[in-house]
């Protein structure tokens, strides 16, 4: 009787122990989600719209709307990654010649308005481009070969490139908590 | 002998607490391990790309032929052809442990933005 006195304490311990167990084996297979993305997720995402933006830009010259078709892209890819969790924002500029001048455009999706000073082999001009916004300038008679200056805020660009062909510059910027990363797609 | 069952039941608390520790460390980083133990489905969609292999079946939604060419041995794995206004095509598996990938493309011939999304599990 005293033996099963001293044993009453530990068989609702065992018992506990052994309930505690299959509680936590059932909660290791239910608390598992049933989707998870891959580890490098973001850097994936970020390498994939950056490449992308050349084939948008080209789409967009071959329908005659590139300055639409890219602002299209880019708003697509600051929601695709705003699903993802990270903060994407983007300055893209483009030339693209108009008989023998250069018209170059300015899309500013940084998310806060900004001033870009364009100086295309000497003549310069400063296009203020509200976030979300496309601004453009025509540049008259630029030689065939010609030097891009752009600055907007800290971010200067000095790019030497050819009138009769269409160029693309755009840096993008995507945060994810700590994680940051920048880089630009010239093409 | 009193004493004795004490430290036993407190020898069984540290059991039962290291227990669910372990546990919870092990759903946690199994979670992490598994997402890149993977297969590297976006280097590969990339791959056919670059190849040429993947805008014309992601346009047309030939999602036999896109499917034909992506490999992942040791998984399973299906593939959706998403537009940006939430439809799909495709199948979306009803698994646990699923592993997604997407790649995303401003489109083929003409601008028409979708995502592949490859489902591994």
């Amino acid at each position: 009787m005293a033996y099963e006195k001293g044993m009453k304490g530990q068989f609702f311990l065992v018992s506990a122990f052994f309930l505690v167990l299959i509680f936590y084996m059932g909660a290791a297979v239910y608390l598992q989600p049933s989707h998870s993305k891959s580890g490098s997720e973001i850097p994936d995402l970020f390498d994939n719209i950056r490449s992308e933006y050349p084939h948008a830009f080209n789409l967009g010259l071959n329908e005659s709307r590139p300055s639409e078709i890219l602002s299209d892209f880019t708003q697509l890819s600051i929601n695709v990654s705003k699903s993802r969790g990270a903060d994407l924002a983007a300055l893209w500029i483009t030339t693209v010649n108009q008989s023998s001048d250069l018209n170059v455009t300015v899309g500013n999706f940084l998310g806060y308005d900004t001033n870009v000073t364009l100086n295309v082999s000497g003549s310069m001009k400063t296009l203020q481009v509200n976030t979300g916004n496309v601004e453009s300038h025509l540049f008259s008679s630029p030689p065939s070969e010609f030097q891009l200056l752009a600055n907007f805020n800290t971010t200067g660009i000095n790019l030497l490139l050819e009138k009769y062909k269409a160029n693309l510059y755009v840096i993008l910027n995507m945060r994810m908590g700590e994680e940051k990363i920048i880089n630009e797609e010239i093409s | 002998m009193k004493g004795f069952w004490r430290m036993m039941e407190s020898v069984l608390a540290v059991v039962i607490i290291l227990g669910f520790l372990v546990t919870i460390g092990n759903v946690y980083l199994k979670t992490k391990s598994d997402a890149g133990a993977g297969p590297d489905i976006y280097a590969m969609l990339k791959e056919l790309d670059a190849r040429n292999e993947l805008r014309p079946y992601a346009s047309s939604m030939n999602l036999t032929a896109l499917n034909s060419r992506i490999e992942t041995p040791g998984y399973n794995h299906s593939i959706a052809i998403c537009s940006f206004d939430g439809n799909c095509t495709g199948t979306k598996p009803e698994a646990s442990n699923i592993i997604v990938s997407s790649y995303v493309i401003s489109g083929y011939q003409d601008y028409a933005p979708i995502e592949i999304r490859v489902y591994v599990w």
